[in-house]
């Protein structure tokens, strides 16, 4: 198991094109969290995330045995196909309500931050719902995945200027959302003051 | 690096230079440590930070991991490109060979009813054949003379 874990995603990808189903849980489990949070984070539906995410997984596997790497990463190719089934699935995420904001996603906290912090990420939620497919993908991915400007841009295939054209007015719009929503105090609006 | 640039930065990735383009990173830190006005925008791209950081998501439950698996459990395994994968939509999607027998068929009656009406003669013939005289003279020279 120490070997697999060590295992990178690219060899994991080449096992799994010979039918190796460890190897493919193996990947599942490495990258199934992340999958969903990015893909809540841009159809802004948690039931429509998990069905992108088993429609995504389904696809790897499928198509395990074509894959090339080419240089490219396991997490980049991915990246790409789970973000075109969650923009292709053209269902506009309905913003969420506060008394829908479910349960608190952190066991560790206590009852009255937890009760906090899930209506500060139904506040999130319903402003990214008002961004465009592409923008919502963008900060998604550069944000809370985290992944680097240059692997972003390839997953949206776009030019490094485009995606941080889409980042930009993103955060501009998300910032004016959720000031408007606390009346303004909040953010203290100085973006574009330059 | 200028202020602009780094309000450009801050704008796009927020302000935690780990997400900044590892290639202006230094330049821009820089800037900071030098500028209190770039100090003070950082201070500002941080407050939106701080909200977005409070988007969090549950992991995924274990039903979910369990759904993946015994769905690739129930698809075809990986398999290999064909030809039929590479040519793609180039083929047909039905078999060819019912169009190709139907045209050879059309074709073989036509040319069969063809032959047989070369055989005949009718009496519009001469009256074709006069009306060609008239147009253009006799149509051999036996005619001519």
């Amino acid at each position: 198991m120490t070997r697999d874990a060590e295992t990178d995603d690219e060899e994991l990808m080449r096992r799994t094109g010979q039918g190796d189903r460890a190897a493919y849980a193996l990947l599942v489990e490495r990258h199934l969290n992340r999958s969903v949070g990015l893909a809540v984070r841009i159809s802004g539906n948690r039931a429509d995330a998990e069905e992108v995410v088993q429609e995504a997984f389904l696809r790897v596997w499928v198509n395990a045995a074509r894959w090339r790497t080419d240089g490219a990463k396991f997490r980049t190719w991915f990246g790409r196909i789970l973000v075109n089934l969650c923009i292709d699935r053209k269902r506009k995420p309905v913003p969420v309500p506060l008394e829908a904001a479910g349960d608190p996603e952190d066991n560790r906290i206590g009852a009255f931050d937890a009760l906090s912090n899930a209506e500060e990420s139904a506040r999130i939620r319903a402003a990214m719902a008002e961004l465009p497919e592409r923008q919502r993908a963008a900060v998604a991915l550069c944000y809370w995945d985290e992944m680097g400007n240059i692997e972003a841009a390839a997953v949206l295939g776009i030019s490094i200027g485009a995606l941080e054209s889409l980042l930009v007015r993103a955060r501009r719009t998300l910032k004016e959302k959720l000031e408007s929503d606390l009346g303004g105090g909040r953010l203290g609006m100085a973006a574009g003051g330059m | 690096m200028k202020l602009e640039r780094l309000q450009h930065l801050l704008d796009a990735y927020g302000a935690d230079a780990n997400r900044w383009p590892a290639t202006e990173r230094a330049s821009a830190e820089a800037l900071i440590a030098a500028e209190p006005a770039a100090a003070r925008l950082v201070a500002d791209a941080r407050k939106l930070d701080r909200e977005l950081d409070s988007f969090s998501v549950a992991p995924a439950p274990m039903t979910l991991h369990d759904a993946i698996l015994r769905r690739a459990r129930q698809a075809e395994a990986p398999r290999k490109l064909s030809w039929r994968d590479v040519l793609g939509d180039f083929l047909p999607v039905r078999p060819l060979w019912p169009n190709v027998a139907g045209l050879a068929a059309a074709a073989v009656i036509g040319i069969g009813i063809g032959l047989a009406d070369l055989g005949t003669t009718t009496a519009g013939d001469d009256g074709d054949a006069q009306t060609v005289a008239s147009l253009f003279g006799p149509a051999t020279l036996d005619d001519a003379f």
